[in-house]
Formats: structure tokens, C-alpha cells, sequence
């Protein structure tokens, strides 16, 4: 991509609503998948600096290859993840309920301003685990399924989360114009 | 569309309610059994998930600071917006409550056009006016209600009534509160379809709400100003409901069961829905503690014992070698070569 100059910055920040992929999105969020190109993600840490951590399943990948060489059973392991978060704070479980997607938040993030990717409005940056989350614990996913947005554990969602979460600095501007509470994102 | 499922639910459960109230049998299914049962999953599944969210602690102290700390004496405290004592907090969630604070501060980015197109922030109060009216006129109804679940009715109430008739227009008189209702509800559904950004966040669930609250008022005020219901009927009904005498009296027009299913489906939805947000934002943590982690200490009651304090000087031992190779100071000095000898012809 090349460096956009500050008129076509202007113009584009707040009018387009996608200066990445310079498109405006014409499917549901939910059909919209991340691609990582060069330039557009970050690196993941060098295995010897995630085995010093003692983090688990230290090894040498990039986010743009297509196998990312996730141990097996991840998606056990993210869902016992988020169950065991559910269970240490109370925030995560009331955010993931209570959201009622007003959008007030939406152009308040910089970096949708910046980058007029609408999954970087907060709402839907949170709305991509949330969908997860409803799958998992909703009561009415069996009938509700569909109109609730509602979606299983994938690969394609775990790039996602990793694309999103990353854009998110944590600053909580959101969580100041929130009329019910704050959603900051929290990534398992 | 997103929105076509909630519509044909919506218009579904109104039919649904309709048929079923036309005859004798089964006005008591929608009119008496419907009701009782969802006011019952309404106070449970409430209470099922106030219980379950205090279960979660809250680890950490995470209030959003919306302004400047208390600091030093000449520095000017914001105290409702960062407060740091109790009673600020109960201001604090106050405002928020009952005046919608956070969505009185929303701001709108557009673009100015000119020369140079121009980013521009500006206060955008749509929301929170649709918001608040819509909120008020809600409860203004519930409490409107209340006429027909108490005897002798509630004091109180025909001021209420007098004052929201103010304008006395038409007979039965026309509540200011009804039209504003549907205005404002109406307003925050066209929103939702007309604003690019929100339309693209909305999900079925968003639409249901509205539409459904929409219908209970379309059928509430149509009982009042066009079918012109049998009240006294009505009332036989609903106070053999409070008082678990349970009667249908008849001669009840279907547009009611419409009215009382669609009602009933909302007390339903209720507990396992967004519309949680009214009970959820007095758990809010980011809005109902106090920023006061200084002066008090917060105890994480999980913290995890085998994450040991990692303090600067087992930092320094640590990387010691490389803060000197990238000349960064460091409190105690590399163990100098001179320094080595002198210590090993001592103990030569």
C-alpha cells in the first residue's frame, strides 16, 4: 500500500469505510474475513521469547501463512479459556450480556477514524468474541441462533480475534460514551 | 435483511395473540396462563442472572476516568467524573441513570467539506434524546398501568394521568406520553436502519425489541382510541391476575390477547436478552466504583500465587549486561575486571 497523502487522509478517514482493503464492505460482518498482508499485522514474539515467559506452544509462525500451527484441541482450549475468565470477572460477563449495539461508541475509536475498518468500531471489535460467547452460553442460541449473529469457534474467527485485538491500543475512549458500560476487549 | 426475521416473528406473535383471543377457550391460555407464567420467568430469569453476574469478582479497580484525578489541593478535582469518594459514585451513577450522561457527551466525526476536506468533531444529541424520551414514556406507561393491577387504585396516579392528558385532545384523552413513545421508538428503529455504521452492527436481536415494543404500542393505544375496549372487563381480568383469582370476564375484544401476548413475550424475553442493560449498568465496574486504587488497596481475591513480584533489582541482575551494552544506567555497576582481582587477591 502505498503511503496515502494527508488530502486523500482526510477525505478517506471519515468518508471510506474501509482504507485497507479500499472497499466498502457489501457482506455481513459475519461473511468478512481478515487478510493479512504485509504490513497489516503484527508479529507474533520469537519462540525463545515466549518460551521465557513460560507461555505454552512457543514456535516460529507468521500470522500470513495459512497454518498457524495451533497445538491440537485449540479450540478446547479457548473456550475453557473464556469460561475460566467469565468466571474471574465480573466485568467480561456483563459486557458480553449487556451490550445493546447503540454504536456510540463506533466513531470514537481512533482507530476506526484512522483506519474506517468498520470491525474496528468497538462494538463489533467486541461483538466478535461476543459472538462466540452467545453461541456458547445463550439460552435461546437453539432457536435464535441465526437472528443473534451467533457463530462457533473457527479458525477464521481466531485470525480475527487476532487481527482486532491488536488494534486496540486499550485506551477506553469507548467505554467513556458508553451509555451502559465499557467494552474494552480482552483476548483469551 | 436482518430485519426480516424479527418482523415476521412479531407480526406472527400478533396474529398468534389474535386468533387465539377470539374465542372463549383459549382467552384464558393468552389472557390469564400466558401472563402469569412470563411475569414469572420475568422475576426469575432476573434474579438467576444478578446471582450469576456477582459470582464473577471484580479483580481489578476499573473505573473509566473521564477526567482530571484527585491530586493535589490547587490541581481541580472532577469529581463526578473521576470520583474518588462514595457519595461521587452514587452521583456519578445517578447522572448516568437517570440522565444518560455518557450518551449526553456523544460526539459525531464527519467530514466539512471545503478546500480540504476537514475532519470535525461535533455533539451529536439524537441518540440521547430518543433515548431518554423513549425510556421516560416507557415508564410513564408502566406506571399508567398500574391502574389496572391495584384497588383502590394507587395514589398518585390520576395526577399522572391528568398531567401526561394535559393537552386534552380527543375522548378518551390522548396521552402525550403514548405519542411520544412511539415516536421515539420509531425514531430509534429507522435509525437503525438508515445510519451505515449502526445498520452494519445490528443483528436480529436489535430489531426484535423495537419492533416488539413498537407493536405493544400500536395495539395499546388502538384498544384505547378505536376498538374503545371493555376496561371494566379488563380490569375484572388483570386484577384476577394480581389476586390469583383468576377470571375471564368475556366480552374482551381479541386486540387485547394481541396487546397481553405481545406484552408477555417481552416479559420473557426480558432476562436473556440486551435488555438486561437496565439492571446490568448498576453492575457496571467501569461505572460504579471509585477511583480511589491510592488510597485504598483493591485485594484480587484469585490472584495467582505462582506469579512472583519481579522487582527492579532482580530486573537489573537480570539484564544487567545488556542496559550497559545499550548504555542504559543501571543502579549497581557490572562487577568492574579490577574490581574482580582485588577481590581474589583478598581472599588469596
Amino acid at each position: 500500500m502505498a503511503i496515502p497523502k494527508v488530502q486523500e487522509l482526510r477525505k478517506a478517514v471519515a468518508t471510506e469505510p474501509n482504507l485497507f482493503t479500499g472497499a466498502i464492505p457489501r457482506k455481513d460482518w459475519q461473511d468478512t474475513f481478515t487478510e493479512f498482508k504485509e504490513g497489516n499485522f503484527a508479529y507474533p514474539a520469537k519462540p525463545e521469547m515466549v518460551a521465557y515467559h513460560k507461555f505454552p506452544n512457543s514456535r516460529v509462525w507468521s500470522p500470513d501463512e495459512d497454518d498457524w500451527k495451533l497445538p491440537d484441541g485449540w479450540e478446547d482450549i479457548i473456550l475453557t479459556g473464556l469460561k475460566e475468565r467469565l468466571g474471574k470477572f465480573r466485568s467480561l460477563k456483563l459486557f458480553m450480556d449487556i451490550c445493546v449495539r447503540c454504536g456510540a461508541c463506533a466513531d470514537k475509536c481512533h482507530f476506526f477514524l484512522g483506519t474506517g475498518d468498520p470491525k474496528n468500531m468497538p462494538v463489533l471489535r467486541a461483538e466478535l468474541l461476543r459472538s462466540v460467547y452467545r453461541n456458547e452460553y445463550s439460552i435461546g442460541r437453539k432457536i435464535l441462533g441465526k437472528m443473534q449473529g451467533n457463530r462457533p469457534m473457527t479458525v477464521k474467527v481466531l485470525k480475527e480475534w487476532f487481527m482486532y485485538s491488536y488494534q486496540c491500543t486499550e485506551c477506553r475512549r469507548c467505554s467513556v460514551f458508553c451509555p451502559t458500560v465499557s467494552i474494552p476487549l480482552k483476548s483469551p | 435483511m436482518k430485519v426480516l426475521r424479527p418482523i415476521i416473528a412479531v407480526i406472527a406473535l400478533i396474529v398468534a395473540g389474535g386468533v387465539l383471543g377470539m374465542s372463549q377457550g383459549t382467552q384464558m391460555l393468552v389472557g390469564v396462563i400466558l401472563p402469569s407464567i412470563a411475569f414469572l420467568v420475568l422475576i426469575v430469569g432476573i434474579i438467576r442472572k444478578v446471582i450469576d453476574w456477582s459470582k464473577s469478582p471484580v479483580p481489578f479497580k476499573i473505573p473509566t476516568t473521564c477526567g482530571q484525578a484527585k491530586s493535589l489541593s490547587f490541581i481541580k478535582e472532577d469529581r463526578f467524573d473521576c470520583p474518588t469518594s462514595k457519595s461521587d459514585v452514587i452521583v456519578r451513577m445517578f447522572l448516568e441513570i437517570f440522565l444518560f450522561r455518557s450518551l449526553f457527551r456523544n460526539t459525531s466525526a464527519d467530514v466539512k467539506s471545503g478546500d480540504l476536506p476537514k475532519l470535525h468533531y461535533g455533539p451529536s444529541l439524537w441518540l440521547w434524546l430518543f433515548g431518554i424520551l423513549f425510556h421516560y414514556t416507557f415508564l410513564t406507561i408502566v406506571f399508567r398501568h398500574l391502574r389496572l393491577f391495584t384497588e383502590p387504585v394507587l395514589p398518585g396516579l390520576a395526577l399522572l394521568e391528568y398531567l401526561d392528558g394535559f393537552v386534552q385532545i380527543g375522548a378518551p384523552v390522548l396521552y402525550q406520553s403514548d405519542l411520544i413513545f412511539m415516536g421515539a421508538i420509531t425514531a430509534l428503529f429507522i435509525r437503525r436502519l438508515i445510519m451505515p455504521q449502526v445498520r452494519y452492527i445490528s443483528l436480529g436481536t436489535d430489531y426484535f425489541p423495537l419492533l416488539l415494543i413498537f407493536a405493544i404500542g400500536a395495539t395499546g393505544m388502538l384498544m384505547r382510541h378505536y376498538f374503545r375496549v371493555d376496561i371494566t372487563a379488563i380490569k375484572q381480568l388483570t386484577m384476577g391476575l394480581v389476586t390469583l383469582n383468576w377470571a375471564n370476564p368475556g366480552n374482551i375484544h381479541p386486540v387485547f390477547f394481541m396487546h397481553v401476548t405481545l406484552v408477555s413475550t417481552l416479559m420473557i424475553y426480558f432476562p436473556f436478552s440486551k435488555l438486561m442493560h437496565a439492571v446490568g449498568i448498576f453492575f457496571s465496574p467501569t461505572r460504579n466504583m471509585a477511583n480511589d486504587s491510592r488510597a485504598k488497596r483493591h485485594i484480587n481475591p484469585w490472584n495467582d500465587p505462582n506469579i512472583k513480584p519481579h522487582s527492579y533489582a532482580a530486573y537489573e541482575d537480570e539484564f544487567r549486561q545488556f542496559m550497559v551494552d545499550a548504555e542504559i544506567p543501571v543502579d549497581k555497576e557490572l562487577p568492574s575486571a579490577s574490581a574482580a582481582e582485588t577481590t581474589e587477591e583478598v581472599t588469596a
